[in-house]
């Protein structure tokens, strides 16, 4: 339990220091900075304790993506700000670069060395890829759907 | 001749007030929509910027490199086309014209104010000198490699690595070199200089997988998924073909330095 409650903090920590690097790059505003880092923070906390319950990664990142987007509504409503300019960089710090670069890095020495082992490994980790993608993405839209009714004007 | 004047519509007068209407709002739309921001929300910020205006249709088409808005009113129609001339993502932007949008939808901004407001939102430059985004973008693909497992060495080597590659990448874009070619010079750069620092590191994957993660086109995949959702399906379809290539570039670049490094 102690070793979790450090890793959570860690990651806690480090998403907030992403999320407001990605922010600073992507040019949002000063006051939205804080923010971002809460959003980041929250969202990889989630996911870590997602995942300490035997959550799987997918299902843990779309749990994680979607409570960063609701939550991404406290900001907006007090603000008046689109919700992505908090959610984007939030949820930036939980793509999947691991298996991105494992997928790449196999099908590369596939190339050279014709396993079919190495082959099935590089399709494996570009679908776990693919699939985190996928529920970061809808996670994140999900909530502006449910909530937002179409509307016409701002 | 009198009798002509007094039942024809003004049409001078009222052409230069649609004109005076129409301007500044499909010029904050296609700012928003240069910046980054998602279909739907500029469809709506130009609806909310013309609705002081008592049209009686507005129409807006959104182009991958233009936008095209129709209104009506009173008989009289016109169009307006603007061209996009490129793609990137500032957040500044996209907040200025949303809050501009809300207030022109609450109260009746003058058209001529409004103008005046677009234009100081499309001369806006960056809210955070190009060193300090690239120091604090370096520092969160050093964060990315501690979320992945490395320690605290991968983590200097990263933000060092990331550095470069970012600082490349502003150099090579306020050049104005192609895009794809400004993605895959800063990924080879940033991912060069990861294996070079990281030569002895027990843990180097880390930085090399975290030292790229500054070129990520997380904006335009995101926006890509939320516009297909939507129903936009060739906006979409084109933006995430842009992001798609952004990441053969970043890919390319990587691959650059590990054959150059020969480790393939």
């Amino acid at each position: 339990m102690p070793g979790l409650v450090a890793d959570v903090a860690v990651k806690a920590l480090l998403g907030a220091v992403a999320a407001t690097g990605f922010a600073m790059l992507f040019n949002a505003p000063r006051y939205t900075l804080v923010w971002c880092a809460a959003c980041g923070a929250l969202g990889l906390t989630l996911r870590t304790l997602a995942m300490a319950c035997g959550v799987g990664v997918e299902l843990a990142t779309l749990f994680a993506s979607t409570s960063v987007s609701s939550f991404s509504f406290w900001p907006h409503n007090r603000l008046t700000l689109p919700t992505h300019i908090f959610s984007i960089p939030g949820v930036i710090n939980m793509v999947p670069g691991v298996y991105a670069y494992q997928a790449m890095t196999g099908f590369l020495r596939f190339v050279q060395e014709k396993d079919q082992a190495i082959f099935l490994s590089a399709w494996h980790d570009l679908l776990t890829m693919t699939t985190i993608l996928m529920a970061l993405a809808f996670g994140l839209v999900l909530p502006s759907l449910c909530l937002r009714i179409e509307k016409k004007t701002l | 001749m009198d009798d002509a004047s007094q039942t024809q519509p003004d049409i001078p007068r009222e052409h230069a007030s649609l004109e005076k209407a129409l301007t500044p709002a499909i010029r904050a739309g296609a700012i928003m929509f240069a910046s980054g921001g998602e279909i739907d929300k500029v469809r709506r910020a130009i609806a909310s910027m013309l609705r002081g205006h008592a049209l009686d249709h507005i129409h807006i088409l959104v182009a991958h490199n233009a936008l095209m808005v129709t209104v009506v009113h009173h008989g009289e129609v016109m169009t307006q086309v603007q061209s996009i001339d490129g793609h990137g993502v500032d957040f500044n932007k996209i907040a200025a014209v949303y809050r501009l949008a809300k207030k022109a939808h609450r109260g009746n901004y003058p058209p001529d104010a409004l103008r005046a407001k677009v234009e100081a939102i499309r001369r806006m430059g960056r809210v955070y000198p190009r060193t300090l985004a690239a120091a604090c973008a370096a520092l969160a693909c050093g964060a990315f490699a501690v979320i992945f497992g490395g320690g605290p060495a991968a983590f200097l080597v990263t933000v060092l690595a990331a550095f470069l590659g970012c600082q490349t990448r502003f150099t090579l874009a306020g050049m104005r070199f192609n895009v794809v070619l400004v993605f895959g010079v800063s990924s080879f750069v940033a991912t060069y200089a990861a294996l070079v620092l990281s030569e002895f590191l027990p843990d180097r994957q880390y930085a090399e997988m975290a030292a790229v993660l500054f070129l990520i086109p997380g904006v335009p995949l995101i926006d890509a998924f939320e516009e297909i959702i939507r129903g936009y399906f060739t906006v979409g379809l084109t933006r995430a073909v842009m992001g798609l290539v952004m990441i053969l570039a970043l890919s390319a670049g990587m691959v650059l330095a590990l054959v150059l490094k020969g480790l393939w």
